[in-house]
């Protein structure tokens, strides 16, 4: 039961069970029918073989004003439990009770027909999302209004550009005033101005209304939600604030990634690494390492930790007019990331009397995004290469890497510019 | 808030009674009566659009079944039976075969191809349904104002009883729409029911005595009281003719199977949909 009165949503103990082949899809759906041709529990009790649970004993409840946001990798389960949440699938174990209307917006596209008009289209999805001509009619004007179709509306939507469509989808589905809201991805809608329209409207719905979001955009989530779970192969394994659950999240992105990287074996040599050169009579013991604060070789580090990479090598007598250069690659990316190199500091390389050169470069906070990073190792005196070799991967982790919006994370501070009473600030 | 919530469980609609089922599919149809419209509308629209006759097109088409054999017989290839006439015979048979073979069709055809459609939207699996059923009345009534025609030309005034033949009708939808839903949940998960059935349907229209009096040969005339379409065709035309029914013990024992078999896929239908809905 509702224990409170602004509590507008339970999720108690939710499991749904899908099946991998069409043929055990079909053999669970027989057990159905002949469970209610003979009155009997539809409860599934366990997996047969081929099944897997899409959700798993899913618990939360949601007031009023609140705002969860789901995470999870495709296949997590988000989608699943939006539709039970929305009525769309029954749970196959648990109960889901909700106070009120729902609304969502789940698949935009659904309920459209292409080969009607716009305004024909408005009636028929508004139809299929559960609301009545009455509600239709009395929002239509603002409706229209808001997706700025014009005379468009009047053309079958099979003309529309996929933007169009989203417009007209979106503006039948936010004219409503739910006690639940259901979002699923959608909040990438059309270009950047009716994007901040929707955003807004989404905002403003968000104030009365209890509301989930679906979404793999961490920033959405950390922008509208309070609270955030994370959903791994159906299961809640996180439940808290958005900024812990995107943390989490970003881990578990990381874990799903070094594990499918251990099952494929290495990775053959990638091509964009470049000639692989090295000219033993002029260079030998040459060593490089990424290493921590304290000094270990490591390939694996955190954002934000301290790290140096140490080069070692020998030269053989005469002399010579050094440099170094370490170019940076993503693994996953063609282009190079970045480029370390002796030149551009004006950095002098001087062997000792052995000739021995030892040299580091230190980064007081790795600010790569998380990722795996291929690098090499470049050794030239004057015009000529000595050595040209890939050194061993890194892994960034997630760590404490705050929420960026780019590729890349600048690490900067904000200040406020004080100015004397009555002069602009120079 | 809490006057007004909505449960989704496992467990909901298992308990529920055959006539629980009745009472809560017509509330469901009356709730998303205007998304049924809409449907209606849409199916309606899609048989014209592009087409430079419109609407016209709703209406020839349901004739042309019944322009094709009024064709046969004016090429006098039909005796006259019973002291019915021919062209009259073939007219209220073949209206009557579309009308009760749709409704065992009707809902197979289009749980299989709208179960995803419905799995989409908050619409009830009936609420396609019985837009179906609308779009199957509508073509029927177009054919039965045909058949009005062809009978006042050529057989005259029908017999008063026939104000007696929507009970049949009535039985008959009930007896096939039954059979339909029933049907239509089993396609779901044994896909041969929906081959199965269109193979019986088309032998079913010879042995229904639709076009042919079969009935008059031994010894198909033996096993046609065992032919639920062949009971309720011929009841609803001797009766419109002549004011009489020439079986009915055959058609009161199909009339009230008919009702066993309605309340038993009302019931079927209701528990199972939320669970279909799933497997689209």
């Amino acid at each position: 039961m509702m224990t409170a009165h602004d509590t507008v949503l339970e999720v108690d103990g939710v499991c749904k069970l899908f099946s991998r082949s069409v043929s055990g899809s079909q053999r669970r759906l027989g057990q159905i029918i002949r469970a209610a041709i003979f009155g009997k529990d539809f409860t599934v009790s366990d997996t047969s073989e081929g099944e897997f649970w899409a959700l798993k004993d899913v618990n939360f409840t949601l007031r009023r004003g609140e705002a969860i946001g789901i995470l999870g990798l495709n296949g997590a389960g988000k989608t699943t439990l939006l539709r039970m949440l929305n009525g769309q699938m029954a749970p196959d174990r648990g109960e889901i009770r909700i106070a009120g209307e729902t609304a969502s917006m789940i698949d935009l596209s659904a309920g459209l027909n292409d080969r009607m008009s716009g305004w024909e289209n408005i009636y028929l999805r508004s139809a299929s999302i559960g609301r009545t001509r009455q509600q239709v009619d009395a929002s239509l004007d603002e409706m229209v209004e808001f997706m700025e179709l014009g005379d468009a509306l009047d053309a079958p939507i099979g003309t529309y550009s996929a933007g169009m469509r989203m417009r007209l989808a979106f503006a039948t589905t936010i004219f409503v005033e739910p006690d639940l809201l259901l979002i699923d991805e959608v909040l990438s809608v059309g270009d950047f101005r009716f994007r901040q329209k929707c955003l807004e409207k989404i905002r403003a719905l968000r104030e009365r209304s209890a509301f989930i979001l679906a979404s793999h955009s961490m920033n959405d989530i950390a922008r509208f939600c309070n609270e955030a779970l994370v959903l791994e192969r159906g299961r809640v394994a996180f439940k808290g604030e958005p900024e812990e659950a995107i943390k989490f999240f970003q881990q578990t992105q990381e874990r799903e990634e070094r594990e499918k990287k251990a099952l494929a074996g290495p990775k053959p040599p990638v091509k964009k690494l470049g000639d692989q050169f090295h000219n033993t009579e002029e260079i030998t013991s040459v060593n490089v390492q990424w290493v921590g604060a304290d000094g270990r070789a490591r390939d694996h580090f955190k954002w934000g930790d301290v790290i140096e990479l140490r080069i070692e090598f020998r030269l053989a007598s005469g002399d010579h007019q050094l440099d170094i250069g370490v170019p940076i690659w993503r693994q996953d990316e063609e282009g190079m990331i970045s480029a370390l190199s002796t030149e551009q500091q004006r950095f002098r390389i001087t062997p000792d009397a052995s000739g021995m050169c030892r040299v580091a470069v230190e980064f007081d906070t790795m600010c790569l995004p998380p990722g795996t990073y291929e690098s090499v190792t470049a050794i030239i005196d004057g015009p000529r290469f000595l050595y040209r070799q890939p050194n061993a991967q890194v892994t960034v982790e997630a760590g404490g890497a705050p929420r960026s919006w780019g590729r890349f994370y600048m690490p900067h501070r904000w200040k406020t510019l004080q100015a004397a009473e009555g002069e602009a600030i120079k | 808030m809490s006057e007004n919530i909505t449960v989704y469980s496992a467990k909901k609609h298992e308990r529920v009674s055959a006539f629980e089922a009745v009472r809560a599919l017509a509330t469901e149809i009356w709730t998303h009566r205007w998304h049924i419209a809409q449907i209606f509308r849409r199916d309606f629209a899609n048989t014209y659009r592009l087409t430079r006759f419109g609407a016209i097109w709703n209406y020839i088409l349901p004739l042309v079944p019944i322009s094709v054999w009024v064709t046969l017989n004016s090429l006098r290839l039909f005796p006259v039976f019973d002291g019915v006439k021919s062209v009259v015979y073939v007219t209220m048979g073949v209206t009557a075969w579309f009308f009760f073979a749709g409704f065992v069709s009707v809902p197979i055809s289009t749980v299989e191809s709208k179960i995803k459609e419905v799995s989409r939207s908050q619409l009830p699996l009936i609420g396609v349904i019985i837009a179906s059923f609308a779009n199957l009345i509508f073509d029927t009534l177009v054919r039965f104002a045909g058949v009005v025609i062809v009978f006042a030309i050529f057989q005259g005034a029908p017999h008063w009883q026939v104000i007696f033949a929507p009970l049949i009708i009535l039985s008959g939808m009930l007896f096939f729409s039954g059979l339909g839903l029933t049907l239509a949940v089993f396609n779901l998960a044994y896909r041969d029911v929906a081959k199965v059935v269109s193979i019986i349907l088309q032998y079913g229209m010879l042995l229904s005595s639709v076009v042919f009096p079969f009935d008059h040969m031994p010894p198909l005339s033996e096993i046609s009281l065992f032919n639920p379409f062949y009971v309720f065709i011929d009841a609803t035309r001797t009766l419109a003719v002549f004011g009489e029914l020439r079986h009915p013990m055959a058609l009161g024992v199909f009339s009230f199977i008919g009702v066993l078999l309605f309340l038993f896929s009302c019931r079927l239908i209701y528990v199972a949909q939320p669970r279909l809905k799933g497997f689209a």
